[in-house]
């Protein structure tokens, strides 16, 4: 999951400069929420794109490549067998990985802010 | 047939169950926030099961199990679709709808606009999508119940009808909720043990199941067909409304108001999601059991379309006794459903219509309720006349349109209210209701309502110029809508919108703090 790590770690330019009144505690409370607000957004959106591309890849695959998607591995399972199952998972890990991305480092941030 | 008792003696059961519910709920039902809301005391655990009942319809077990009986792998195609939707909620929507928001989408979409003409439009398009759902459930529950009880078609329809009404009626949220739990307790519980039936029949090996019914029907069951979504760019439209069309169920969103903050409203969105992606691979393998163990000649023969394939391999696998539960619980599954759904039709219109547009936002509670208890005999009432009155068609499709109506007319103003700093009114009114139009337009339009409903020959209208060969209209519909409200947002300024963009963007961080409800202390910490 690597997912988690990058939205934390890549700061778009123009917050950057109020992340490190962040971290030096210079920033006022609406700056830091603007923050925190665009952060979330940005990782939402992320795997927004995630879930998009791993669906429409599949769904892709269905509509304009049946042949590919129906080649048989071994008796009894083909490959959208094993991809259909694979985008249900998917869906529910990257439900997962926000879930413990927001409970960790959204909530914290949300709790200071509120105090 | 003695299996029919059991089956009634399971599904009196059941109304004895939710109704104690609602009786006990019905005492504890004195304000709106409690009619829509639960009163927001619902745990995480309870809303994911509830989120659950509330969406997985007949359909879902019955139906794609049908469809897996008579085509494999392709029934996939729909239970994939109704769950990607999940994460889209989850990371979009679902915190800031739950700290905005009080009853309904239209809350957050209306928040930094002009009240009255935004929730004007959120219900032409809310209204839209439940009535067609309605009326899908309604004539599939009809004629279900026909075939699994023996009930005459008009009963089924008034005594569901008449169920769901004592539910939210008098028990509103509270109860609604809790059937919508006791439901999908019993939907998942059925399906577990009717899917790990199967598996003994092969070693507990899922792949020795599809292996056999391959051996059986040939590879083409393993493989990707075009009987059951046909045409290219017509399964990526399909793909689109599912997808966004879930992620903007007025029924689904309405739940984020049931728990008490955006935190538990965000858990419940992922237990609904790993409960109904579960169920949806159990169903696979019921319906892939029933290929091999039935026989899709045998589940033809049932009648219904199909959709008797898992009882069928219920009667199979596990005898008269399983049979009859499963029967009941596909009663209690469509009944949970439109409880669920006339709820958020009441909610649209009493919460946005009444209150907020005819009383410009200053009606009593006691107004309110009297107003929703209204509205939901006018709902149910209507709800049992169009399920009679469509008896015998074929309204398939109407599921399939109120999720391309959801998608294109509640999907793009939500996201872009959320979102987008220049929305304006006019843009968040005309994107919905272009939604609206454009989807009923082209689905009039497209060979299934020119062909397959009002009977026309193919040849003769493929070459009329107005005619859409797509079955699926988010393809054009949802960017149509989104166009709008964007050029729409440019040309028009609203100063009121922009300035209260960084107020609602705090709203969405923080959550209704000060609110005018001072929050009653808990004992117990819900996660």
């Amino acid at each position: 999951m690597h997912a988690p790590g990058r939205g934390a770690r890549k700061i778009p330019q123009d917050v950057r400069g109020d992340v490190t009144a962040i971290i030096s505690g210079n920033a006022d409370p609406a700056q830091r929420g603007a923050v925190l607000a665009k952060k979330r957004l940005k990782f939402a959106l992320v795997l927004s794109a995630a879930m998009v591309v791993i669906y429409f890849g599949f769904m892709g695959l269905f509509a304009f490549d049946k042949p590919l998607l129906g080649t048989v591995l071994a008796p009894g399972l083909s490959l959208c067998i094993v991809l259909g199952p694979l985008v249900i998972i998917s869906s529910f890990l990257l439900c997962l990985a926000y879930v413990i991305w927001a409970n960790r480092v959204f909530d914290s941030g949300v709790r200071k802010l509120a105090r | 047939m003695g299996s029919n008792t059991l089956s009634i003696g399971f599904f009196f059961a059941f109304m004895a169950l939710t109704l104690a519910i609602t009786y006990w709920a019905a005492r504890r039902t004195r304000t709106t926030e409690h009619f829509f809301a639960a009163g927001g005391e619902v745990t995480p655990w309870q809303n994911g099961w509830a989120l659950a009942g509330d969406f997985l319809s007949a359909g879902a077990l019955l139906g794609i199990a049908g469809i897996v009986t008579s085509n494999g792998f392709d029934g996939m195609i729909y239970s994939i679709g109704w769950l990607v939707g999940w994460p889209i909620i989850l990371f979009l929507i679902v915190e800031p709808l739950r700290n905005v928001g009080r009853f309904t989408f239209a809350d957050v979409v209306a928040y930094r606009l002009r009240q009255r003409p935004v929730r004007l439009a959120g219900a032409v398009g809310t209204i839209a999508v439940i009535l067609f759902y309605l009326i899908a459930q309604m004539v599939a529950t009809g004629s279900l119940i026909k075939l699994l009880f023996g009930l005459p078609y008009i009963w089924s329809v008034v005594v569901v009808g008449g169920v769901m009404l004592i539910y939210v009626l008098f028990g509103g949220m509270l109860a609604t909720t809790w059937v919508q739990v006791v439901k999908a307790a019993l939907l998942m519980a059925g399906g577990v043990v009717l899917a790990l039936l199967v598996l003994t029949h092969f070693d507990m090996s899922p792949l020795k199941l599809f292996a056999a019914a391959s051996e059986k029907y040939g590879a083409r069951v393993l493989q990707p067909g075009s009987k059951v979504v046909s045409g290219r760019w017509d399964a990526i439209s399909l793909g689109i409304g599912l997808m966004f069309g879930t992620a903007a169920m007025p029924h689904v969103l309405m739940r984020a108001y049931t728990v008490k903050d955006s935190k538990a409203a965000r858990l419940s969105i992922l237990y609904a999601t790993g409960l109904i992606g579960l169920f949806h691979l159990m169903v696979f393998i019921i319906g892939f059991g029933a290929m091999v163990l039935v026989g899709p000649e045998a589940v033809a023969k049932a009648g219904g379309g199909g959709n008797m394939a898992a009882p069928l391999l219920a009667l199979t696998v596990g005898g008269n006794a399983f049979f009859g539960f499963i029967c009941a619980v596909s009663f209690a599954t469509m009944l949970a459903v439109v409880a669920g759904l006339t709820l958020s039709g009441v909610a649209t219109l009493c919460h946005d219509v009444w209150t907020n547009v005819v009383r410009n936002g200053s009606a009593s509670e006691a107004e309110q309720l009297r107003i929703a208890r209204v509205a939901t005999v006018a709902i149910s009432i209507l709800a049992i006349v169009l399920g009679i009155a469509f008896e015998g068609q074929n309204v398939a499709f109407m599921a399939g349109l109120a999720f391309s109506i959801a998608c294109a007319a509640n999907f793009p103003s939500l996201v872009l209210a959320i979102t987008w700093r220049r929305l304006t009114t006019s843009a968040a009114v005309a994107s919905i209701l272009v939604g609206t139009i454009s989807s009923l337009v082209l689905i009039y339009l497209s060979p299934t309502i020119q062909v397959d409903i009002l009977g026309k020959p193919l040849a003769q209208v493929e070459h009329e110029w107005w005619f859409v060969s797509l079955r699926n209209p988010a393809i054009i519909s949802l960017p149509l809508s989104f166009c709008v409200a964007i050029v729409l947002s440019l040309i028009t300024t609203e100063a009121n919108a922009d300035a209260t963009f960084d107020e609602m963007q705090e709203r969405m961080l923080l959550g209704p703090l000060q609110a005018s409800v001072p929050p009653r202390p808990r004992t117990k910490s819900a996660a």
